[in-house]
């Protein structure tokens, strides 16, 4: 790892492999960034990220380090009842409805804080919508907050896809 | 061996700075990772029991102070204590940027990176040549310009060009200043426009770090510190959790700076001599 090769990248200087392997690492991670404004389906693989989607941990977890800060407008609506999905609004919220606009992750309204208590209530907000926009791609994620003997469970429900 | 001790400077510096930002929000993790966790768990379907269970968290988020003598006593502790701690950041920045307790805080992920960095140059600690240390503020910079392209291009939407997303997030019902006080101040109206031009500046500022590893070295390694350090006016101290790294990073970069310097005058002074 440490050998040092003769790839002369900057005039007569040399690299050594983990060097290479280290700008080649950062390179492939912008260029998926990069890819990210123009290719519908790489929007939708960061976003499905966003809302915890993956085929499996590892999937998601490789993803992951690709960087993600203050992406998308993401928003999230949580009910003690189920919702209409047609009819999620930011400027509109029904009596008993939380909403709020989230800067990553919006999933983590739920776990990030001090509130989670809250969630243990008996009349507990359960039912989570989650809103993830970017350019022309939209993705809508429905989540239930289920109780079971070792706490609180995420349970996905199902995803709608849009494009404008 | 001066070229060495150089060396060892920057790794822990970049060290320290790491730790700074990792524990910038302790009075916050430790409540929540000692017993928020454990008293209300919340589970989701992706992440498996290892990277759920709390004492995870717990373990992941006290180890690095145990490693804090690497830093102070490099004498005793020597390349190998440094490549242990910095080997030992990299895995619990892995740990806690995939566990569902703490995935979402960006302060691991960047963390993750800037301590893949630190390992890099642990392991090219003994290097003296001139080609090493460009190459390492060369990486630093890259790392740096990676992390904000990540933002740059999730930004790159109507609703954060229109102000919309950070009107919402920064600028209504914040507890926060100068949001909190602008929000008694403007109107509806100006507070919106604001937003707006808010948003773009963050945009372009970050656009413009983008382009950092293009910079000379001899004013890039303070000029981004001083543009990420001023993100805390539009944003809250807490972010110094996810820059302290980076800056950190980039200010350990000074000591090769200097040290190409003072190399260069000694050339140059044994020219005319």
């Amino acid at each position: 790892m440490l050998n040092i090769i003769p790839i002369s990248v900057f005039g007569k200087k040399t690299l050594s492999n983990d060097t290479l392997l280290f700008y080649i690492l950062i390179g492939l991670m912008s260029a998926v960034m990069i890819l990210k404004v123009f290719v519908p389906g790489v929007q939708k693989k960061l976003i499905q990220h966003f809302h915890l989607h993956g085929q499996s941990f590892f999937e998601w977890s490789v993803w992951h380090f690709i960087p993600w800060m203050y992406n998308y407008e993401n928003e999230i609506w949580m009910s003690r009842d189920p919702l209409d999905v047609s009819s999620l609004s930011r400027d509109q919220i029904p009596q008993g409805v939380y909403h709020e606009q989230v800067n990553h992750f919006p999933l983590r309204t739920i776990t990030f804080g001090w509130h989670r208590y809250m969630f243990y209530s008996p009349n507990r907000l359960r039912y989570i919508y989650i809103r993830s926009r970017y350019q022309s791609m939209t993705l809508l994620s429905h989540y239930v907050l289920e109780k079971d003997q070792r706490g609180l469970m995420i349970r996905f429900q199902g995803t709608r896809e849009y494009h404008e | 061996m001066n070229e060495a001790r150089e060396n060892m400077s920057v790794v822990r510096i970049a060290m320290a700075y790491w730790l700074l930002g990792w524990y910038m929000k302790i009075l916050f993790f430790s409540h929540y990772l000692r017993n928020y966790i454990w008293d209300f768990p919340i589970r989701h379907e992706l992440f498996p029991a290892f990277f759920s269970h709390p004492l995870t968290a717990n373990l992941a988020y006290a180890l690095p102070l145990f490693f804090i003598p690497a830093i102070l006593f490099p004498a005793i502790t020597g390349r190998t204590g440094l490549l242990l701690a910095n080997s030992v950041f990299l895995i619990c920045a892995v740990i806690l940027s995939l566990h569902s307790d703490t995935y979402n805080d960006a302060t691991f992920l960047v963390s993750f990176w800037v301590a893949l960095w630190m390992v890099w140059v642990t392991l090219h600690l003994d290097r003296q040549d001139e080609n090493f240390r460009r190459h390492a503020r060369l990486l630093a910079l890259c790392l740096v310009a990676m992390i904000f392209l990540g933002g740059f291009t999730g930004k790159l939407t109507s609703a954060y060009w229109n102000g919309e997303v950070v009107y919402h997030t920064h600028f209504l019902s914040s507890p926060y200043w100068p949001f909190s006080w602008l929000e008694k101040v403007c109107s509806a109206e100006q507070l919106r426009s604001l937003a707006t031009i808010v948003s773009r500046g963050i945009i372009l500022m970050e656009l413009f770090i983008v382009f950092c590893p293009l910079m000379s070295f001899r004013y890039v390694f303070l000029l981004i510190p001083c543009l990420m350090a001023s993100v805390t006016i539009f944003n809250t101290w807490k972010i110094l959790s996810v820059m302290g790294g980076l800056i950190g990073m980039l200010l350990a970069c000074l000591v090769w700076n200097e040290q190409d310097r003072k190399m260069k005058s000694a050339n140059d002074a044994k020219i005319n001599a």
